[in-house]
């Protein structure tokens, strides 16, 4: 290998690295490794990410409306329902941040 | 849950009355059928109008948003089970669930807030109809007593009759012919109600 390594050096090729399955070039980054069985997580993150967004917007939509009909109609049950919404909006935007944080991290 | 309502609760101009439709209203309310309710209010009532009733259509027409949520919740546990490499990722495990729990929790209050907010609203001076078709827009109709030509209801099917459900229509004289009530609990007694309040409005008793 040695005799090999000084011969490309005569002719100013680089030369090869002993030992390396890869044989890459001396001073050139780690080889990648060969994936042995399907990595799924990217496949989960992608759509996650937009499920989420899509979420949001609904609920955010969902607030607006709901906003909107409590002035048409008002009943005793009313500012119960109002609770509910403000929770469920906060509550959205609370789990949506911490599962993209999480999507991000996993 | 049945709310008993006795003669007490009717408002003064309908203690006087001998009509049939005040049996049906002083029969027990339930959470989608509401006689003469308290503290209810719309957008443009008058001073001394009274609400005879607040229905809402039943929780079975739901039914379908209830099944989604339950189904979304579940499918976090059979993705799990069906990719099992994805079980070494304890924290995309947990963000699926997280997911899971907040598009149920979506179908829950989406389906809850379409049930309260498909409303209809008889007074004795008209009738409303609010519709809550998605997120994205609502409908509202209103026709007073004297601009009803007829009231109809209708029952198709083993499990509407089942569960006492149906439609009504009723056909106005404005622009906006027809104004339904779909899904209602007990449409026959709602007619009735409608009919006599009809009567009672053309009479100039109410």
């Amino acid at each position: 290998m040695d005799n090999v390594n000084q011969l490309l050096d005569n002719v100013g090729i680089e030369t090869m690295v002993k030992g390396s399955e890869t044989m890459l070039p001396k001073g050139s980054a780690e080889p990648l490794p060969i994936p042995t069985e399907l990595d799924f997580s990217w496949l989960l993150k992608g759509p996650g990410i937009i499920i989420l967004l899509v979420n949001i917007f609904f609920a955010i939509l969902l607030f607006l409306r709901a906003r909107i009909l409590a002035d048409t109609v008002v009943t005793a049950q009313s500012k119960l329902l109002k609770s509910i919404i403000v929770i469920y909006l906060v509550v959205t935007v609370i789990g949506t941040l911490l599962s993209i944080l999480f999507l991000i991290l996993a | 849950m049945a709310i008993p309502i006795d003669n007490e609760k009717l408002p003064e101009k309908f203690r006087k009355m001998d009509k049939s439709f005040l049996k049906h209203l002083t029969e027990e309310d339930t959470s989608s059928f509401i006689s003469f309710p308290k503290h209810t209010t719309f957008l443009g009532k008058e001073k001394d109008e009274n609400v005879v009733l607040v229905i809402r259509s039943h929780w079975m027409s739901y039914f379908k948003y209830i099944i989604s949520a339950v189904l979304v919740l579940i499918l976090p546990t059979v993705v799990a089970l069906l990719i099992p490499s994805l079980n070494t990722n304890l924290m995309l495990i947990v963000t699926i669930f997280l997911i899971s729990i907040m598009l149920s929790m979506s179908l829950a209050v989406y389906s809850f807030l379409m049930w309260f907010y498909n409303v209809n609203i008889i007074t004795d001076r008209r009738v409303i109809d609010i519709d809550f078709k998605s997120v994205f827009f609502h409908t509202s109709s209103e026709a007073r007593l004297e601009k009803i030509e007829d009231v109809t209801s209708q029952q198709s099917g083993s499990f509407t009759n089942l569960l006492d459900i149906g439609t009504v229509h009723i056909q106005t004289a404005g622009t906006n012919a027809f104004i339904e009530f779909e899904n209602v609990p007990k449409p026959r007694e709602i007619q009735d109600i409608l009919s006599d309040l009809l009567e009672l409005a053309h009479k100039g008793e109410i």
